[in-house]
């Protein structure tokens, strides 16, 4: 495959490609002026986040071009004005107002297409454990509802998830997010990379929430 | 696969007849010596040699070409010079020979790629299937049937369960021989070369039918077509086989990706992983692990589980196996006091009955000969104890004596409870060799290290954990 075919999407196409097999992602959506910006934020309900959309800006925390925990009109309102005129240089869309999750244990979930075996599932704890520690677990797609959970408990992370500060979280709900974005793959052959990063998964019975994501297709 | 291939591969593995192009009397040459160990060893198939030049070869009447021969021919070896091969496949489409085996190297493994694709398009129009080229073809010791020349033949074939494949002619060759040295026996060995037309897809799917093949070894540089090897893993799995794979490649990194994280840990060789973990095939990286695990997988049954009990005369060796087991993926047993009890019995006053046992000594012991199997019996009758791991340093006389009382013990264990014995004996070279071949007639798994005995019942445990499952 040659480069100039490949095909990224952006964080609002890539949520809305997921939310399709319905796997659970943030609300919100990409506004061109302050107003609508507030008036997503009041949608969504506070606190929100606030996120450039460029197709340029890969690693959008490196470069400040997020607001997180925003949690009025009137921060809203700023933190619009001060995103879009820090990005005077670069190609913006606009501005993705979403809802802010402050909860939660932070995965990755992702797949990579192989050139032998197909699309494969990775599993990880997010921030530094995928990053640095590669503590992730991989299977071949399709898999069983027993696998997935397998999966999630082969990582070192994983007990992280088991108990953190006392709260256990919803494994049931990423297992389920794991299993949705099989169909996902399935459905779509033209997917190549997909980030999840993070999904937050919250307490038992409060399911997890895809936070931020990417793609790539051929 | 196809369905003409799923109806013929056992004539593959079981030929009536077997031809021999380039058919030589120098046993110097690839087809001097497949004449050599075809006439050897094979039984119940009809050999014919053909060569344009000669009326006989190897006092077997020699065909000029294979269209002469009168009857059917089941499998030809192909053992001419690369710029004949393609003429001989040629003829092997024109007689109606059903396999045809290409030694010959100079194709696709040294770039040219051209020549194999107009191998297998000849084949193909020919409706003749083909293996290799650039392999050592077929060694099966289930069917009395050699269609290979690798050196490993200067021993006998020895048959037995172990279904070897590999693309390597030259290390498949070393493990069959390594495997026939130790006593374990093989059901077939294969080795696809370049794997032109028949590949390791298809000959793992046979495995997993095969009657004669119990547990399977495959040695995989990679596979050709993803969905049908794990097809083929997945019924080798089914079939309540285990299987041991090398797949080399660990080295190669995954590529760095800008954009995710995933695309940077999903390397290759960790997809690979991922899947030989996920069809429940147990990796190892090194070909002694592999040895050494297909001989406990060969002699001794699956362990319901992977807690083990340990015994030896060295207080050091104890605590080794223990770390060991931690490190591999052992349990060391939490053995009952009922069972602490009972051992005291056969040890002398000194030592402490737990686990890993330090039997203390042996020389002077009047106990010395019964010792070693009644402990072995003992710790074995414990629920607790799923793999029992007896280990020794003394000499081999004595050792011998001990095992005329303990083997029994050991075989008793084995058959009735269904556990598995793994032995140990760190002495010198010469005498583990005589050990070795004491151990097997008795079907009992011997390794030189403590550390090779637990690898190996590590693997064992974990067969078992996956034909379970």
């Amino acid at each position: 495959m040659s480069q100039h075919e490949i095909h990224v999407f952006t964080e609002f196409e890539s949520k809305k490609l997921l939310a399709t097999v319905g796997i659970p992602v943030t609300k919100g959506r990409v506004v061109s002026g302050e107003e609508e910006a507030v008036r997503v934020a009041e949608e969504v309900g506070f606190p929100v986040a606030l996120k450039l959309a460029s197709p340029q800006l890969v690693h959008k925390s490196n470069m400040g071009g997020v607001r997180l925990n925003v949690r009025t009109t009137k921060e809203t309102r700023a933190s619009y004005r001060n995103l879009i005129s820090s990005a005077k240089d670069i190609d913006v869309q606009g501005v993705y107002v979403q809802s802010f999750i402050p909860d939660g244990v932070e995965v990755i979930v992702g797949s990579k297409r192989d050139q032998t075996f197909g699309p494969v599932v990775v599993f990880g704890l997010g921030g530094v454990f995928v990053e640095v520690l590669k503590d992730v677990a991989m299977r071949v797609v399709p898999f069983s509802e027993e696998e997935a959970r397998k999966m999630v408990a082969e990582t070192k992370g994983h007990t992280l998830l088991e108990g953190y500060r006392g709260r256990r979280a919803d494994i049931g709900a990423l297992v389920d997010i794991i299993m949705k974005f099989q169909d996902l793959l399935a459905q779509r052959t033209d997917l190549l990379e997909v980030d999840m990063n993070p999904v937050k998964v919250l307490e038992v019975g409060q399911g997890a929430v895809v936070v931020d994501a990417r793609m790539t297709t051929s | 696969m196809t369905a003409q291939a799923e109806g013929n591969l056992t004539r593959f593995f079981k030929p009536k007849s077997l031809a021999i192009v380039g058919a030589s009397n120098d046993i110097a040459k690839p087809g001097g010596r497949l004449m050599d160990y075809a006439l050897k060893y094979s039984k119940g198939i009809e050999i014919y040699p053909v060569n344009p030049n000669r009326p006989e070869v190897m006092r077997k009447k020699t065909y000029r070409s294979l269209s002469e021969i009168p009857e059917e021919v089941d499998v030809a070896c192909i053992a001419v010079p690369q710029t004949g091969v393609l003429q001989s496949i040629k003829d092997c489409g024109a007689k109606g020979v059903k396999y045809a085996i290409v030694f010959t190297s100079g194709f696709a493994e040294l770039g040219n790629k051209t020549a194999e694709l107009a191998l297998v398009e000849s084949a193909r129009s020919g409706g003749t299937r083909l293996l290799g080229p650039n392999c050592q073809g077929v060694i099966s010791a289930a069917s009395s049937y050699i269609g290979s020349y690798h050196s490993c033949l200067e021993a006998h074939p020895l048959k037995g369960n172990v279904g070897l494949l590999t693309q390597s002619g030259a290390l498949g060759g070393y493990l069959c021989g390594a495997f026939w040295e130790r006593g374990i026996g093989t059901s077939h060995f294969v080795s696809v070369g370049n794997g032109s037309d028949l590949g390791i897809e298809e000959l793992l799917e046979y495995y997993a039918t095969d009657a004669e093949t119990g547990i399977v070894a495959l040695f995989l540089e990679g596979v050709r077509d993803g969905t049908a090897f794990r097809k083929a893993a997945e019924s080798v799995r089914n079939a309540g086989k285990p299987m041991l794979v090398i797949k080399t490649g660990k080295s190669e990194k995954g590529q760095a990706s800008a954009l995710t994280h995933t695309g940077s840990v999903a390397g290759s060789d960790a997809v690979y992983d991922a899947l030989l973990r996920q069809v429940g095939a147990v990796r190892v990286t090194r070909l002694g692990e592999l040895i050494d695990a297909a001989n406990a997988l060969a002699w001794q049954p699956l362990p319901s589980g992977n807690r083990a009990a340990f015994l030896s005369p060295s207080g050091a060796a104890c605590a080794l196996v223990a770390d060991l087991s931690e490190d591999l993926g052992l349990r060391v047993a939490d053995l009952s006091q009922e069972t602490l009890d009972k051992m005291k019995k056969s040890l002398p006053d000194v030592a402490v009955a737990k686990n890993p046992l330090d039997i203390v000594y042996v020389y002077g012991n009047p106990n010395a000969r019964t010792m070693v199997g009644d402990l072995i019996e003992t710790m074995a009758e414990d629920e607790s104890v799923d793999i029992i791991i007896p280990g020794l340093t003394i000499s081999t006389k004595l050792g011998l004596e001990i095992m005329e009382y303990a083997f029994p013990k050991a075989e008793k264990v084995v058959s009735e409870m269904k556990k598995p014995v793994l032995w140990w004996w760190a002495t010198d070279y010469d005498s583990f060799g005589r050990l070795r071949k004491a151990f097997a007639p008795r079907r009992a798994p011997i390794y030189p290290s403590p550390e090779q005995t637990v690898s190996a019942a590590a693997i064992l445990a974990r067969c078992g954990e996956v034909v379970r499952r």
